[in-house]
């Protein structure tokens, strides 16, 4: 094999597990149970098509999705800044530009691999014990890619964030509980700032059933549009902050 | 030419890493000696294409090291803080630093058993770093510079911290690297330490190169100065009293360690005149040397007004 590709191999393997493994493994894990808690009780309580969609769509694509990203994200780079590893990593004979590509990656992996056990995890909690009938897989199908979209668009944002400020986590707990949560739930062309507004008029487009289905955004053309720019353009900056960081 | 730096000043907002610094080295080991704050390990990071020179240039193997992957793949390099994950094993942590340099599963398994070898810490590699003492540490992160086997090793401060078992260790695989025609280029902030591995040194202050040449050289050009010689020898109270008698020493003391600290004004007369001394009165000695902390004095009086 290659050089180059044993060597971005070695950083993705080392990168997810870092990732995932180790004392962040207790997040997912509360994540789960918090949500296990809360979908099967509701389902439990008054099980309807649209409380599923709407639970799963206001948890887990608009919070927990959001939150996660952000954990994973800004941990990625700056994590191995602040434990000085990231000297063996940039002194590797390898392209800086493709190293950032790597740690991006990386974040997207670590991110669906865990969030798509969550959010089939929530589905299930709720669906299962509600009549079998109701099971939509189409729609599970959907809550995935819906997931997948969130963790391309904000691992490039949050991996990025990592190389732009010494403490990201503040700077990204401020963005997704008050950005994303506040100012992107306002009505008005204000709520339209945000990226899961994006994600959500594109989940609205794949749901018959709940408040998802009838979120007035953008339309998919353009909400993918957006998703795309900000997604290349945080990348490139990404890549270029990575390319000219010293790391002294 | 192995390393060339060309007027290079390097700042980090009003400090000054190094000053208008040239310096040119040679194949073959190389020790960079400084106090700390002298910018050896900013010196050894633009070696290493982590950081840029404010002004000036640094050459590699006539390279520009600055984003030049296939370069750094000639260079192996240990850095002066702890680069090493706790929660994986010295084997976990081989394998990582040997795969990013492109090795595979073979070479890979050959090179880990190879340099664990060397710096043998084969039955040390199954456990966890963070069970490990300071010199395993060295060791393994030694052994992680050397897993690609480089042409260039960059050793920044490989012995501070080290017991004197783990320095002879440290010693005898900077010999073997020089055996296996290898260069290198080690700094400390003792002088007394790079002196057992190379005749080549740089001295370092406040970001100039003061001075550069054998050992010998920059002993010479250090005894034009005044400094403290330590003399670990059997008898201290007698050394001292036969000592104190002559104008060209200062002032004598015995330290708590039994060692005898002798201040000198003329380093030269000192050698001459305590070396046939030692012969005449039958002394005991075990080392001479200059005291460490002593460096820091002697590069002022070098950089005289220059600064």
């Amino acid at each position: 094999m290659n050089k180059e590709l044993v060597a971005m191999k070695a950083l993705t393997m080392h990168s997810i597990r870092s990732t995932i493994m180790g004392k962040r493994v207790l997040i997912p894990l509360v994540m789960g149970v918090f949500l296990v808690i809360v979908m099967y009780n509701a389902s439990r309580a008054d099980p309807t098509m649209d409380g599923g969609v709407d639970l799963m769509g206001s948890l887990v694509i608009s919070l927990f999705a959001v939150l996660l990203a952000m954990i994973y994200g800004t941990g990625m780079i700056n994590g191995d800044i602040e434990d000085g590893s990231i000297i063996n990593v940039a002194t590797a004979p390898v392209n800086r530009g493709v190293i950032f590509m790597i740690y991006y990656l990386s974040a997207v992996i670590s991110f669906t691999f865990v969030m798509f056990i969550l959010g089939t995890t929530a589905y299930l909690a709720y669906f299962f014990p509600a009549e079998l009938t109701w099971f939509r897989f189409d729609y599970l199908v959907s809550f995935m890619w819906l997931i997948l979209l969130s963790g391309l668009v904000y691992s490039s944002l949050f991996v990025t964030l990592g190389l732009l400020v010494k403490k990201p986590l503040y700077i990204g707990l401020f963005y997704v509980f008050v950005w994303e949560g506040f100012v992107g739930q306002l009505a008005g062309r204000i709520g339209e700032i945000s990226i899961n507004h994006y994600i959500l008029s594109i989940g609205s487009h794949l749901f018959d059933h709940g408040e998802l289905s009838r979120y007035s955004g953008a339309g998919s053309g353009t909400s993918t549009l957006v998703l795309v720019l900000i997604w290349a353009s945080l990348l490139a900056l990404g890549a270029y902050l990575f390319v000219n960081r010293e790391f002294s | 030419m192995l390393i060339e730096a060309k007027n290079v000043s390097k700042w980090y907002g009003d400090v000054i890493a190094l000053n208008t610094f040239s310096l040119e080295v040679g194949p073959g080991i190389t020790g960079v000696v400084g106090p700390n704050g002298a910018g050896k390990s900013t010196f050894f990071r633009m070696i290493l294409g982590l950081i840029r020179p404010s002004k000036g240039y640094v050459l590699v193997k006539g390279q520009n090291p600055w984003s030049n992957p296939e370069l750094m793949g000639e260079i192996g390099y240990l850095p002066d803080h702890d680069i090493l994950p706790d929660n994986i094993s010295g084997y976990d942590y081989l394998s990582l630093t040997g795969g990013l340099r492109g090795l595979d599963r073979w070479e890979l398994e050959e090179r880990i058993q190879k340099v664990s070898h060397q710096v043998d810490m084969i039955p040390l590699l199954d456990r966890k770093i963070n069970g490990y003492s300071k010199g395993m540490r060295q060791r393994l992160k030694i052994a992680g510079a050397m897993i690609h086997d480089p042409s260039l090793l960059v050793l920044d401060e490989p012995l501070s911290g080290t017991d004197p078992t783990v320095r002879k260790s440290i010693f005898e695989i900077i010999e073997s690297l020089r055996k296996d025609g290898k260069d290198v280029i080690i700094s400390s902030h003792v002088l007394h330490d790079i002196e057992r591995v190379t005749k080549n040194v740089v001295l370092l202050y406040r970001g100039r190169s003061v001075a550069c040449g054998t050992i010998s050289e920059i002993r010479s050009l250090l005894n034009q100065f005044p400094h403290t010689m330590v003399i670990d020898c059997k008898d201290p109270r007698q050394v001292a009293r036969d000592l104190m008698v002559h104008d060209w020493v200062r002032s004598v003391d015995i330290d708590p360690g039994g060692e005898l600290l002798v201040r000198v004004n003329e380093p030269k007369m000192f050698h001459e005149r305590f070396s046939k001394m030692v012969v005449d009165n039958g002394y005991d000695i075990g080392e001479v040397y200059i005291k460490d902390e002593d460096l820091e004095s002697i590069f002022r009086y070098m950089m005289g007004g220059r600064l």
